[in-house]
């Protein structure tokens, strides 16, 4: 999809949305949003109401994903918040977040399926104490929890071999032994993860490489689960 | 909040509790109806009266309005009240609404006529409570429609006008937020309002008693009142449509949307236009409505957190997201 595209997708959100608007963008590759998002729950229940700034990368829609501002500061700009002192929200892992991104994007549905859920699960951490669903730990931890809980993986050698293995093929007959976790047929088990692995594109799994590469090197381990 | 809970939960009572589908094929039997109309019976106490729902009287108090509402007798506007009986003429603004719910004739192929009843008789009492939530006056009941007034001796132009499209929003959105859907999963297709209003000016209209004695009611003769039923047969589904002279007063150009063809010709060169109104993102506007995660709108006025909210319903919507940190 081009500029064409886009613009018309937000013409379509705005005319939908009614309390957003487009805004002049500071910067030209940028489309910018504005606007309130009201959290009501599935019956019909009234929350809260957040202002909101939503970037959206016009050369890239829809291979992108929109940075969200949240304005009314009504969320502490405490990691613990999972949002940036400047009011960037951090709205999933990345992996998720890359997936999305190389797939493609449909804005309106990034809006209700990603934007909308992130200020309700605040909405309900204010609430019950913790988020709906959970959270991931911050910074490497999180991306270590990532493995474990999408991949049921702990081991950090065997999540490098896989990530490895994802990034620069190898053939391995699918019949016989797995080369990686010893498991009687290959195709039935890290295969699969492999192939996976690749939905979360190249460039994020270098990242992870890095950063498992360095702490392993650091030799602490702990770092993976202290955040 | 949901103002029109109590109707549409007796609304779906009715529905549910129909004898007609489970005895599709043996036929409904007297002692069946006998007990369908018992049942409704006692269904139909449930139905707000004059005493309204604590959801009503918030919503009343938000908006300014008194919580007891003086339901006036049908066709006598109490300002022009004093005509009845008499060949006395006025000259006064009005606005002139028809509403009505279209495709309801399909509820008598799926329920009996005491559930049609019962259903006809909530969107219209739904309907008479936004009316006169908004300060307006019900003039006529036809079948599940209504013709309705708005403005008066005591209320200036534009806040009649205001009134008046809050009012129809609100019954457009009953029926096709809260009503649609469920009627949609009960076979009943396609059901929905369409509504038109038109505001004619002092010099517009005539204010008289029309009818023999008893037989008769205070009613207007303008041009205005005329064109507004057929605004409402030209409204799309679910739609308003307002004159030329309604756009004029509520100078906002992004809730009006021109339709081609006027709704009037003069024969002098001159013609009455007609407009599409965006009702949703006017309830939007005027804090009357806000929306939901899929832009559907909820009726509340009160944007502060519901104290009868709770986490169990917000639960499949937040748990889609779970939040990272990866910021410096």
């Amino acid at each position: 999809m081009n500029k064409v595209g886009l613009n018309a997708e937000i013409e379509r959100f705005v005319g939908k949305y009614f309390y957003f608007k487009k805004v002049k963008s500071p910067k030209n590759e940028y489309l910018v949003i504005e606007g309130k998002i009201d959290i009501v729950d599935g019956a019909d229940r009234y929350w809260d109401q957040f202002e909101v700034l939503i970037l959206i990368n016009k050369n890239e829609y829809p291979y992108t994903i929109p940075t969200v501002f949240e304005k009314t500061q009504k969320i502490n700009r405490d990691w613990d918040f999972h949002i940036s002192k400047k009011g960037e929200c951090c709205l999933d892992i990345p992996h998720k977040l890359q997936k999305m991104k190389l797939r493609g994007i449909i804005f309106q549905e990034f809006y209700s399926e990603v934007i909308y859920p992130f200020f309700a699960n605040f909405c309900y951490k204010e609430s019950q104490g913790n988020y709906a669903n959970g959270e991931y730990k911050h910074h490497i931890a999180g991306i270590a929890q990532f493995y474990k809980e999408e991949f049921n993986l702990e081991n950090i050698e065997l999540i490098m071999a896989l990530i490895e293995t994802s990034i620069n093929p190898v053939k391995y007959p699918p019949n016989q032994k797995c080369p990686f976790c010893g498991k009687p047929k290959y195709k039935n088990c890290c295969r699969k993860i492999i192939y996976q692995l690749r939905g979360y594109g190249r460039e994020q799994l270098q990242l992870d490489l890095k950063l498992f590469n360095n702490h392993l090197h650091t030799g602490n381990s702990q770092l993976l689960t202290e955040y | 909040m949901n103002l029109f809970e109590n109707y549409k939960k007796v609304i779906q009572k009715a529905v549910e509790n129909d004898p007609t589908k489970s005895n599709k094929f043996y036929g409904l039997s007297e002692p069946v109806l006998k007990s369908n109309r018992e049942y409704l019976k006692s269904l139909r106490n449930e139905l707000p009266g004059r005493e309204l729902s604590s959801e009503m009287k918030l919503f009343a108090k938000q908006m300014g309005v008194s919580e007891t509402f003086h339901y006036q007798p049908l066709g006598s506007h109490p300002d022009f009240a004093y005509l009845r009986g008499t060949d006395l003429v006025e000259e006064h603004w009005i606005i002139s609404g028809f509403i009505d719910v279209k495709k309801s004739t399909q509820l008598f192929n799926n329920f009996t006529k005491a559930t049609v009843r019962l259903i006809t008789e909530s969107i219209i009492r739904a309907s008479i409570f936004a009316v006169n939530l908004c300060g307006g006056y019900v003039h006529r009941i036809q079948g599940d429609g209504l013709m309705v007034y708005f403005g008066g001796k005591n209320i200036q132009k534009l806040k009649a006008v205001e009134n008046a499209l809050k009012s129809f929003s609100m019954i457009s959105y009953f029926v096709k937020n809260d009503l649609k859907d469920f009627f949609d999963d009960n076979g009943i297709q396609d059901i929905h309002t369409r509504a038109g209003l038109d505001l004619g000016h002092s010099n517009q209209v005539d204010w008289f008693y029309s009818g023999i004695g008893e037989t008769g009611e205070v009613t207007t003769c303008s041009l205005h009142t005329s064109l507004a039923p057929k605004m409402q047969s030209n409204a799309e589904n679910s739609g308003i449509v307002v004159g030329q002279n309604v756009t004029a007063h509520l100078k906002k150009d992004e809730y009006f949307e021109k339709r081609n063809k006027e709704i009037h010709d003069y024969d002098d060169g001159r013609k009455y236009y007609q407009y599409n109104f965006d009702w949703e993102r006017f309830l939007v506007d005027n804090d009357l409505a806000v929306q939901n995660n899929r832009g559907v709108l909820v009726l509340t006025i009160n944007t502060l957190p519901d104290p009868n909210r709770d986490s169990r319903n917000l639960y499949p919507i937040a748990s889609k997201s779970k939040p990272y940190y990866n910021y410096e």
